[in-house]
């Protein structure tokens, strides 16, 4: 019976298989396999939570006297609380409370019900508004400069989010979404991702979307540092954010 | 768009026909594409705009109910009620058979005919994909897709339609469709051939291997067309990517040789010590262990860290026996003890029960095995040195 050399090269490689020599070289090349896998592709992903919890562990730690200035302000301009959890949905849609100073008026989520009709976000599944009457004046400088995202270093910290992702939606925005929208909270919901940086609040939905799952397909350790290096300046102009 | 206020689904009760695959899972949790087939009824329910899902399930309420997570991902209400036979309690219910877009077909009612029927259910979503502008998935020529972070060799062959998950590696001169499905996390090597068949995630399929109208999940190959299923004991031929999955890690391994080591004189030397042996199963091998008849329990058990050091014991599992005691256990604990590698300590020695032949201890191994998703790991570590100089009132 004649063989195809594909055919011998098979033969030969199962008879090297069936020898106890064969066995151990082929296991040796499975660990090298394995370990490549964990180095290459695994690697990433476990990069990614050294960083987020040395950097939001540094950054808690360095930023420690501004949170004790902001956190005096808000408490001197209204007495309210200085902090505003609000449920997010985070990675494949789990329920999370998202930490950061507040910014609006105490009574903020009652009102909102009187400002629909302005919102000016396309498509109607965010509400954002220029000149929101909600936000405090201590409110509208610290969402300028993004001050009011820092406590969420402590959710990053917790494994809840990470210092990139698509920003975690309010469940409300989550019901309107469609099956396709959905897959943005295939990923850990992050600071900031490539809409933060690109033009921030002034992208519509729609574009949102898109460049959140542009990210999931690219998500890696050094796409994060440069996405992270970008939002420096983003945030430092205050580019979209109001 | 059909629109309801609620949706009402009947998840059929084929536990009874698993018998093959013997999935942890009920039929409805098998994978289909990259989620499950009540997830694609989950997002059917989005795209009909219904305010509640209410299922009904005869087969494993509690697994359905963690997997939907409250529903959250879909932003549903979702009621799952545990229903003892299906068809009495939800005459209105729609029957997961099938996919939400394709006819229903009859209900299953063999063994062969489930996994034909999954088989089946794959087929038709991949023929069924269309192009998205909004998807993570990338389609690298019509009909084929590729998830983000998966490496394809260039020498590999590709033939629509297929689908490769996220951080899939796919080897040098592998030939991949039609109609394959490879999940996330797989690894193939050089010269693979996946033809109408499934890969599921994190499985390595080594060198040189075919997978014609198969399944293939860690070790296990499902052969669909032959309704039948083997373990593979080679882990270079079929084998979980994991390194650590049911087997000691290296970290273990050592420590355990450090402690045959050093606990040698006091193991030998101990006044009265006899050795008795036992044949036990260990995986798919039976190895031979040795236990003291005298002093605490780590000195009684010392023989079997040579073993652990083997890798033919992990650190905590379910006690070691014979392939009797195991053919003696029920069906399913049997399977599940015949899959699991033994443990140096268990669960069952914290409740104090040493050895298999005493009457409770079955149960506490049936929970470990139930829970061997390190929960009862860490109970037990935080016992390890109270029950390693535990004195067994009794030989075990």
């Amino acid at each position: 019976m004649n063989l195809s050399p594909e055919d011998e090269e098979i033969a030969a490689y199962w008879g090297h298989a069936s020898t106890v020599r064969g066995r151990f070289t082929i296991r040796l090349r499975l660990a090298f396999k394995r370990f490549a896998w964990d180095f290459v592709v695994g690697g990433s992903a476990f990069l990614k939570r050294v960083l987020d919890i040395i950097a939001a562990a540094a950054a808690l730690l360095m930023l420690s006297p501004i949170f004790l200035v902001v956190a005096l302000l808000i408490k001197k301009e209204d007495g309210g609380k200085i902090f505003f959890g609000q449920p997010r949905v985070g990675y494949r849609g789990r329920l999370f409370r998202m930490w950061k100073f507040r910014s609006m008026v105490p009574n903020a989520d009652a009102l909102k019900a009187q400002l629909l009709a302005a919102n000016e976000m396309q498509g109607g599944v965010i509400f954002k508004m220029k000149n929101d009457p909600r936000v405090t004046r201590i409110g509208r400088f610290i969402r300028k400069y993004s001050i009011d995202e820092l406590p969420q270093f402590w959710n990053i910290l917790r494994g809840e989010m990470s210092l990139v992702g698509p920003r975690p939606p309010v469940p409300k925005e989550v019901a309107e979404y469609d099956v396709e929208s959905r897959q943005r909270l295939m990923a850990k919901p992050g600071l900031t991702c490539f809409w933060q940086v690109g033009g921030r609040s002034n992208i519509d939905f729609e574009g949102q979307v898109r460049l959140d799952l542009a990210y999931i397909r690219s998500e890696s350790f050094w796409l994060d540092i440069f996405l992270l290096l970008k939002t420096v300046p983003a945030v430092l102009l205050g580019q979209g954010a109001y | 768009m059909e629109t309801s206020a609620v949706l009402e689904l009947l998840a059929p009760d084929y536990g009874r026909f698993d018998t093959i695959w013997r999935h942890p899972l009920p039929f409805v949790l098998w994978p289909i594409g990259p989620k499950s087939l009540l997830a694609h009824w989950m997002d059917e329910a989005v795209r009909r705009s219904v305010s509640r899902v209410v299922i009904y399930a005869p087969d494993r309420p509690a697994e359905i109910r963690q997997h939907l997570e409250g529903g959250h991902y879909w932003s549903k209400a979702v009621e799952i009620i545990p229903v003892a036979r299906e068809g009495i309690s939800a005459p209105n219910a729609i029957r997961l058979d099938g996919l939400p877009w394709s006819s229903v077909p009859e209900p299953v009612s063999s063994a062969e005919g489930l996994l034909q029927r999954w088989h089946d259910l794959q087929a038709q979503w991949l023929e069924a994909r269309q192009s998205k502008d909004v998807a993570i998935d990338v389609e690298r020529e019509p009909q084929g897709w590729v998830g983000p972070g998966a490496i394809i060799h260039p020498n590999a062959e590709m033939r629509p339609p297929y689908w490769i998950g996220s951080r899939a590696i796919i080897g040098a001169k592998c030939r991949i469709g039609p109609m394959a499905i490879i999940h996330p996390g797989c690894l193939l090597d050089t010269r693979v051939e996946v033809k109408r068949a499934i890969v599921l995630p994190d499985t390595y399929l080594g060198q040189n291997t075919r997978l014609h109208e198969a399944a293939a999940q860690g070790n296990v190959l499902i052969d669909i067309k032959r309704a039948c299923r083997v373990d593979v004991p080679e882990s270079f031929i079929l084998s979980s990517r994991h390194l650590r999955e049911n087997k000691p890690s290296l970290a273990a391994r050592v420590s355990a040789l450090a402690g045959w080591i050093m606990l040698a004189p006091a193991a030998s030397l101990w006044p009265g010590q006899k050795w008795a042996e036992q044949s036990c199963l260990s995986g798919l091998e039976t190895i031979t262990l040795y236990t003291g008849t005298k002093g605490p329990l780590v000195l009684r058990r010392w023989p079997w860290l040579k073993a652990l050091s083997a890798g033919k014991l992990r650190w905590f599992g379910p006690l070691p026996r014979s392939e009797k005691q195991v053919h003696a256990l029920p069906e399913d604990l049997a399977q599940r003890i015949a899959e699991h590698l033994p443990g140096f300590f268990s669960w069952a020695d914290t409740q104090g029960c040493y050895g298999p032949e005493q009457e409770d201890e079955w149960i506490h191994a049936a929970f470990q095995l139930l829970h061997d998703d390190g929960s009862v790991h860490r109970l037990l570590r935080r016992k390890v040195f109270a029950l390693a100089f535990t004195i067994p009132p009794i030989a075990p």
